[in-house]
């Protein structure tokens, strides 16, 4: 990982870039607020796209897991079952990613 | 137009009454907000980025998952314009928050300006539910300005935490993981559509080929392109969707 490299000018930039395009999708109803809620298609988009996009994201923060060789993924793979199992039965967000933290921390400074 | 609630009895108190009323109303939100801006602190420091930059990002975007987001964007070095087209269709859905957000109980310009700036997924809420359906325009600006410190903070004492964490401590990206882990479960809760699950794992099968053969960082935008064709192709398949969609929301 670059860790020493990163620029004061390109955190600044992806920072300014994601804030404008999310106050920009804020703004949207504002300015085509008629448009928006008569085009059944954009709802249907609004409606059906967390699931995708969410499951995505999962993978994504996943994608560079190595299962080939030790330790297999098993730090991160089973710290996001006790975060699933968790919030899936205590409906607590704060909960599942506190104990999913935790496993993973132990699991990747201790164990492995 | 709908009526709007009287906010009559919020003009009789002080401006300290209307603080207090309004800090009460935010209690929920700095549960959420104090413990994930700490993670969200300690994530980008542990990812090599100056710890300055956690309450400044709180400060500028002021949206949750997108902020974590994008720390591992600018880890990987992504492109801007691929930065601004993942933000996009990430982000989608709070198009849709706008439409009842009661921006016409804000007066002035600069109030509606920030009004919209800070329009989150727990300002929004609390706007569209229980007491806070009475709030007036300052009430709601002030509701918003305290819930942005509350962001803030949080930021900035997980910036000092991963500051004083030994850096060879590793692993605090998970924190990402588990997030959009609950976000998902949230999201096929609510959806109520299997479909949809299999055609997320169809759009992460093409994000993992496209990576592997195609180019880096090619996953998310191949995911997200997969999965958008997928929902789109139901769209103009099925009459009985297209109903659907004309009358939810």
């Amino acid at each position: 990982m670059p860790v020493e490299t990163i620029s004061d000018g390109h955190v600044l930039a992806v920072i300014l870039v994601v804030a404008a395009v999310t106050v920009a999708l804020r703004a949207m109803p504002y300015v085509a607020m008629d448009a928006l809620s008569r085009n059944g298609y954009l709802l249907h988009l609004g409606r059906k796209m967390p699931v995708g996009v969410m499951v995505l994201l999962v993978a994504y923060t996943l994608q560079d897991v190595d299962l080939a060789t030790y330790p297999h993924g098993l730090p991160i793979l089973g710290s996001a079952a006790v975060a699933l199992a968790l919030y899936w039965f205590t409906r607590n967000a704060l909960v599942g990613i506190g104990a999913g933290l935790a496993c993973h921390l132990v699991a990747v400074n201790g164990l492995v | 137009m709908p009526p709007e609630p009287s906010t009559d009895h919020l003009h009789d108190d002080g401006p300290r009454a209307r603080f207090a009323r309004v800090l009460r109303l935010t209690v929920p939100v700095a549960m959420a907000y104090l413990p994930l801006g700490v993670a969200f602190g300690v994530y980008l420091v542990s990812s090599g980025i100056a710890w300055y930059w956690a309450p400044l990002s709180a400060m500028i975007i002021f949206a949750g998952s997108i902020e974590f987001l994008a720390v591992s964007f600018i880890v990987a070095g992504l492109p801007l314009a691929v930065v601004a087209w993942t933000t996009f269709v990430v982000n989608f859905r709070h198009i849709f928050y706008g439409l009842s957000f009661p921006i016409g109980r804000l007066r002035t310009l600069p109030q509606k300006i920030y009004g919209v700036y800070a329009l989150t997924d727990e300002t929004y809420g609390i706007t569209a539910a229980g007491d806070g359906r009475r709030l007036d325009g300052p009430g709601i600006t002030l509701l918003q300005l305290v819930s942005h410190f509350w962001w803030i903070l949080g930021a900035g004492l997980g910036a000092g935490l991963g500051a004083i964490i030994p850096p060879h401590i590793r692993g605090f990206e998970f924190a990402l993981t588990a997030m959009f882990l609950i976000l998902a479960v949230d999201a096929v809760r609510h959806s109520r559509d299997g479909r949809l699950v299999v055609y997320a794992a169809a759009a992460c099968a093409a994000g993992f080929a496209a990576e592997r053969l195609v180019a880096d960082n090619a996953f998310l935008i191949a995911g997200l392109v997969v999965y958008l064709g997928l929902v789109s192709a139901d769209w103009v398949r099925s009459p009985r969707v297209r109903e659907e969609g004309r009358h939810a929301g």
